[in-house]
């Protein structure tokens, strides 16, 4: 099935698979695939079946498509095809391949041409390439030219089979099927040695269609030994017990069990075995006049498989342990950079506790030695307020950074209802109002009245919104001027609310303007999580809008939240009513989330 | 004898505050600074009798600058109450004292006293 891979951007890893004669592609959810990529149009492009591949064709987007960096508007696509939406970037794998057309780079001159002086010396027709089958003198075909080819088509396809997955169990069983169809075995299977433990597990098993399958397949410890630790392949057969040739048990009567037993040898270690058998019937026996059915060089092609697949399974380990590796060191930033957040949290809720503790031992000494004077009491009352101020504002800190952390963490899918975003906005300016006092800045919200009730989830937008404002009062915090203006403004043409946040801040310097969405970078030292941006830009991207910033060190920042604007559903009067009613106790939940 | 004067250089306003409303319990004098540009020219202006720098809050930026108020302290023979843990050994730090984060006040305040008691003794 042909499928897209989203190689780079925001979907980055999601996988495709194309089985509708079309496939829409965009922003918005309407389409096939949806796009998380302000950049790319919310229709984008449309894939239409033809044939065996697909023809993409843009849909008038505004930033256009891009297939192998070329500007397309109509593209059959072929297989490798790398389309670039936005900064999105998908690989197109096709059933088949094109092949490349080489027309341009080979020239085939005529015979008057100069440039050739090339004359024919020996000609072979058809009928005399066949004669090198042949064989040499007998005039019968050479079985071993014959043997040689398979074989040799037999390692080029597992050397292909190798190559294509990164899967191991996909792999050995594509390696199990492709012996099966090269050498008459009833049974097989392939034991991967546990990396850990040394010991040999079973990954794989096969059998011939037909045969007998209640039977466990059955291998001497002693022959998987010999195998490992010499590193050679075995063939064994029993018909050379010597009770075959007893008369009492007849060889007519058992047959004849053949294995092949190879190890896989890797680059550094052997890494399993694969393991076949077979066994001879009386009637074949005596039919072909042989006891056996696996030959010499059956073992040799084996130990070749077997050794291309050992590579391919230490790619994947290795490939694998890669992965794991960058993982952990990802979780061990993350760790690292969340408890150096908390730790300064909790040097806050200790320097305001240790107020408070002060601050009632002080008036515990005065009320028992009987100097207790109004004057004391209000000083111990001043230091209690202070350490408690102290206190709360790192509960809420730390509240702060739970939040964060869900949002950040949690696939979570923005849940739309009939919302007011003026309202929403409203709340984050008073419930920051205090914030923005204790510091002495002006905080001020200024709502544009048109924007109109529509869909979003208001919960999300007002940590988006909370955590930018949150910024901007920390930006001022060092200011001579210390102001900080909300105002909502709606954009009827582009059917988009806009939250403009400017304040009068330190600013952010160009260089850093790049990293300011980068999850756990801070411009805020050890106050910032490195969370809040990237946060705030996450939900905007799940809504389907963008954050602009515009920022002069020295003079402020300013940023832009895009919001594109899906009107409420006006149907069903009664029930917008109740919708109405849960989304305030939505907005009754988001007035106060730290105050839990 | 005049009050004993503390330059406190943390990013932190609210660090600074607390530190600032302790002290003034004991009499010291807190001089604040949130940055260690900013604590430069006051160590030259005022010379504290002691530097409570908290090196650990802004680890990304101003590195420089606080290198360059490690060594005028060290000019000045001021010393340094060092807080939080610094990786590694950029800072060349001679008679200082660290406090590893999260630090517990009363130990802070403390140290401070022991080391002002010391240069007031010396």
């Amino acid at each position: 099935m042909p499928s897209l891979f989203v190689i780079q951007g925001r979907d980055q890893g999601s996988r495709y698979d194309l089985d509708a004669p079309t496939v829409s592609v965009g922003r918005v959810a309407s389409n096939t695939i949806q796009l998380h990529d302000t950049e790319v149009s919310r229709e984008h492009a449309l894939l239409e079946r033809s044939g065996d591949s697909y023809q993409f064709r843009d849909l008038g987007s505004s930033n256009g498509s891009f297939i192998n960096r070329q500007p397309v508007g109509e593209h059959l696509l072929a297989s490798g095809d790398q389309i670039q939406l936005g900064k999105t970037l998908l690989l197109y794998t096709g059933i088949s391949q094109e092949m490349p057309d080489l027309s341009g780079e080979i020239d085939i001159v005529s015979s008057a041409s100069k440039d050739d002086e090339s004359r024919i010396l020996h000609a072979v027709s058809q009928t005399d390439s066949s004669d090198l089958l042949t064989g040499p003198s007998d005039g019968q075909a050479s079985p071993w030219l014959a043997r040689a080819r398979s074989n040799l088509q037999i390692m080029y396809r597992t050397a292909l089979a190798v190559s294509h997955t990164l899967d191991i169990d996909q792999l050995l069983s594509r390696i199990m099927e492709m012996i099966f169809e090269w050498v008459d075995a009833d049974r097989g299977c392939i034991m991967l040695k546990n990396e850990r433990t040394g010991e040999l597990a079973p990954r794989v098993r096969r059998h011939r269609r037909g045969v007998q399958t209640e039977d466990k397949i059955t291998i001497s410890q002693t022959i998987l030994d010999y195998v490992v630790e010499r590193n050679e392949g075995v063939l064994t057969s029993n018909a050379r017990d010597d009770q075959r040739w007893n008369p009492a048990h007849s060889i007519v009567k058992l047959g004849v069990r053949e294995a092949i037993c190879v190890p896989m040898q890797g680059r550094y270690d052997v890494v399993g075995v694969i393991y076949i058998d077979t066994s001879l019937t009386p009637q074949r026996m005596l039919q072909e006049r042989t006891t056996t059915k696996f030959t010499q060089e059956h073992l040799k092609l084996m130990v070749a498989i077997a050794h291309q697949a050992a590579l391919a399974v230490e790619d994947t380990s290795y490939y694998k342990a890669m992965v794991q590796a960058e993982r952990l060191a990802a979780i061990g930033q993350t760790i690292a950079s969340l408890s150096h957040h908390i730790k300064n949290i909790l040097q806050g809720v200790r320097g305001g506790s240790y107020l408070m503790e002060l601050a009632m031992q002080d008036h515990a000494t005065a009320i028992e030695a009987g100097e207790l004077d109004t004057e004391t009491a209000t000083q111990a009352m001043e230091t209690m307020q202070k350490g408690w101020k102290i206190v709360e504002r790192n509960q809420e800190r730390i509240s702060g950074l739970v939040m964060d952390m869900l949002t950040f963490s949690k696939e979570r899918e923005p849940e739309p209802v009939a919302s007011e975003l003026n309202d929403v906005v409203q709340d984050v300016v008073e419930l920051m109002q205090t914030r923005a006092q204790e510091v002495d800045v002006k905080l001020a919200f200024d709502p544009t009245a048109d924007i109109p009730t529509s869909m979003f989830d208001p919960e999300a937008i007002h940590r988006a919104v909370l955590n930018i404002v949150t910024n901007a009062i920390d930006a001022c915090e060092d200011c001579d001027r210390r102001e900080v203006s909300v105002s909502t403004m709606f954009d009827d043409g582009g059917k988009m609310a806009v939250i403009e946040i400017q304040d009068s801040g330190v600013g952010i310097a160009e260089e850093d303007l790049d990293e300011i969405f980068t999850v756990f970078v801070s411009g805020k030292g050890g106050r910032g999580t490195g969370l809040g941006l990237p946060v705030s830009q996450k939900i905007f991207q799940e809504h389907g809008g963008t954050i602009r910033v515009d920022s002069e060190p020295g003079a402020g920042s300013k940023f832009r939240l895009e919001l594109p604007l899906h009107e409420a559903p006006i149907n069903q009067p009664a029930l917008i009513e109740d919708d109405d009613l849960s989304d305030s106790d939505v907005h009754g939940d988001t007035l106060a989330p730290t105050a839990d | 004898m005049h009050a004993d004067r503390v330059l406190i250089v943390d990013q932190s306003s609210e660090s600074r505050e607390v530190l600032a409303a302790l002290l003034a319990r004991s009499g010291t004098t807190a001089i604040e600074a949130s940055r260690a540009s900013e604590a430069l020219t006051l160590t030259e202006q005022l010379h504290p009798e002691l530097i409570v720098l908290d090196a650990d809050s802004d680890p990304s930026t101003d590195l420089q600058a606080t290198r360059e108020l490690t060594a005028a302290a060290r000019r000045t023979n001021t010393p340094i109450v060092l807080l939080g843990k610094i990786a590694g050994s950029h800072l060349a730090l001679d008679p200082y004292e660290l406090l590893a984060k999260p630090y517990h006040y009363g130990n802070l305040i403390r140290r401070i006293e022991d080391v002002l008691e010391q240069r007031r003794a010396a």
